[in-house]
């Protein structure tokens, strides 16, 4: 989680303080570095956020949409007690920020060099600002709790009327009207189509009375198709002329193991002589 | 700590909601209706605060806790704002990235409760508010940037206090740029014409006001009230930009502050009654060049 309380946001908080201090000694390339943290994380926080609203709303929240989700139940206690502890971890670092950060600071210093430079000096500075990122978190829990009180302790606060979501007069909604993860995720895959290349099949309702329509997308992985799938498949090529010394042969084995140990005793000797 | 500080975040928890009072008048008035009256949003709020609430059977305990924290997140942002001169309460070295962060996570509550229905009408909100979220956040944090540069210092309180006339005369552009971005990012945020439409209620064009379709009772007073918080912190950075008042004395500050607040939705009356809203569609490229616009500023700053 990159927000506050949560210990995603401590970090982020430190690459953005590291990148905006870049920018006040005013040099052109630590300005451009700083402009390209900033706003590349800006850009991936948002997208974070796109993401994990995405995977936690679809994963747990709204109407089950398939089936075997209509059966879901929850795990035994042995499966959610150790991601209730790093659940608690999470939150108790975005808490007590400066207590995590004077555990990591030995490990920094050995990268860094103890006598460091800058780096070394900016280290003691930071530890201040987390404390404030700190009180800020005690504080929002605080308040959140504190409104929440409020809202309970309302003169009606307490009265909840049950009934369906607002279908806005529509009179069957089923569960599968609801956003899936391909139709929320929508609007920013056509804002990146020309990274992803998205592709879409299908014919379209026409006419008064259409007879069939169909419409399926399919999003292939970037990262896989275009980089790691060519980058992997290159390395094969270049590595089979090797392979082709392994074939199994158990002589042919035995010759390589002597010709290598008769170049090691010829390397051995040339070098005494 | 000063009680003079305390000013500000008083005003914005009582004067917010009249904002949008403005506003509404300021359309009224271009539309040549009467309006409604300046104090609506107060009748509304209390009206609500009175009343039970009602819960769709798919939703869980997200929504329930929603509002509440979302409302937190916008008053702690209230107590980061400067005020001219005068420090914001809680102000310390890199406030600036906790205001981002804070409204980021009133963001994300709101789009978790939006999915929390189930209806597909919050789906395409929530979708929507993430997309435009994410163009949003460069655009914000690239202004920050500028402002850094300028000030020399990672505090809201610091940049704010550092504007006065002699900046005017030496980087004017810087915040002219800067202003207008953040103006465009306050139609953004606050879900104004000609990003969204407040009254376009159950309408497919809707981003913001369709996520909280379901919502009742003291929650909507709670997410009425923090949109209202919402639009005045956004405001503020507007007015701190624009008008340098460090040099002033404290009651002219003040005046002037509440003054440019009351110009500020007035002006977001006028962009309301002249403009169309846009297709949804246009609204990356407006968003994008809204941070276009502080890169510029920053490039403006390099070359001096």
């Amino acid at each position: 989680m990159d927000c506050p309380p949560f210990n995603g946001f401590v970090s982020e908080f430190l690459i953005y303080l590291a990148g905006f201090s870049g920018i006040r000694t005013g040099a052109t390339e630590t300005v451009v570095l700083a402009i390209v943290i900033a706003g590349g994380l800006a850009m991936i926080g948002g997208l974070a956020a796109a993401c994990f609203t995405k995977a936690f709303g679809v994963l747990f929240l709204g109407e089950p949409r398939s089936d075997l989700a209509t059966g879901a139940h929850e795990a035994g206690a042995a499966m959610r007690w150790p991601m209730a502890v790093l659940a608690v971890a999470c939150l108790g670092i975005g808490l007590f920020a400066p207590l995590a950060l004077r555990l990591v600071t030995p490990a920094v210093e050995i990268v860094a060099g103890s006598d460091g430079g800058s780096l070394g000096k900016s280290l003691s500075m930071p530890i201040p600002l987390p404390a404030a990122t700190a009180w800020i978190s005690f504080s929002l829990l605080a308040l959140a709790t504190g409104l929440f009180f409020i809202r309970c302790r309302l003169p009606r606060g307490r009265e909840e009327g049950l009934t369906g979501t607002w279908d806005c007069g529509y009179a069957r909604p089923t569960a599968r009207m609801q956003y899936t993860a391909t139709s929320f995720a929508q609007p920013l895959a056509h804002l990146f189509r020309l990274l992803l290349g998205t592709r879409t099949r299908g014919n379209l309702p026409q006419g008064f009375f259409p007879r069939d329509a169909k419409f399926e997308t399919r999003t292939p992985d970037a990262a896989r198709e275009w980089l790691f799938a060519p980058l992997f498949r290159a390395i094969d090529r270049g590595v089979a002329p090797i392979r082709r010394m392994q074939h199994g042969r158990v002589h042919g084995y035995l010759l390589y193991i002597a010709i290598v140990l008769i170049l090691l005793l010829i390397w051995k000797a040339g070098g005494q002589s | 700590m000063n009680v003079t500080q305390w000013i500000l975040p008083l005003a914005a928890w009582i004067w917010a909601p009249l904002m949008l009072g403005i506003i509404n008048r300021v359309k009224a008035k271009f539309a040549g209706r009467r309006g409604q009256p300046l104090l609506q949003l107060y009748f509304d709020l209390f009206k609500l605060l009175r009343k039970g609430s009602v819960y769709s059977r798919s939703t869980s305990l997200v929504i329930r806790v929603a509002p509440s924290v979302s409302l937190a997140c916008v008053i702690l942002c209230t107590l980061l704002l400067p005020w001219g001169g005068l420090r914001a309460p809680a102000a310390f070295a890199g406030d600036i990235i906790l205001l981002a962060y804070l409204l980021g996570l009133a963001r994300f509550v709101t789009v978790l409760a939006a999915l929390d229905t189930g209806s597909a009408f919050e789906g395409m909100g929530a979708s929507r508010e993430v997309q435009f979220g994410a163009l949003a956040e460069p655009a914000f944090f690239l202004g920050l940037l500028v402002l850094v540069l300028q000030s020399g210092t990672l505090s809201l309180s610091s940049i704010m206090s550092g504007l006065s006339a002699a900046t005017w005369q030496t980087s004017a552009i810087l915040l002219v740029l800067v202003a207008f971005s953040s103006f465009v990012l306050l139609l953004t945020e606050n879900s104004r014409i000609p990003i969204d439409d407040p009254n376009t209620h159950l309408e497919l064009t809707m981003i913001h006001e369709v996520m909280v379709l379901d919502y009742s009772g003291p929650d909507f007073a709670y997410i009425l009230y923090g949109a209202s918080l919402k639009l005045w912190v956004f405001a503020a950075l507007v007015v701190n930009l624009l008008v340098p008042m460090a040099s002033l004395p404290v009651w002219a500050q003040i005046l002037l502050f509440l003054l440019g607040i009351g110009l500020v939705a007035v002006l977001v009356g006028v962009v309301e009654s002249i403009l169309a809203r846009l297709r949804l569609y246009q609204v990356p490229k407006i968003l994008i060049g809204s941070a276009a616009l502080s890169l510029i500023a920053l490039i403006v700053k390099m070359m001096d």
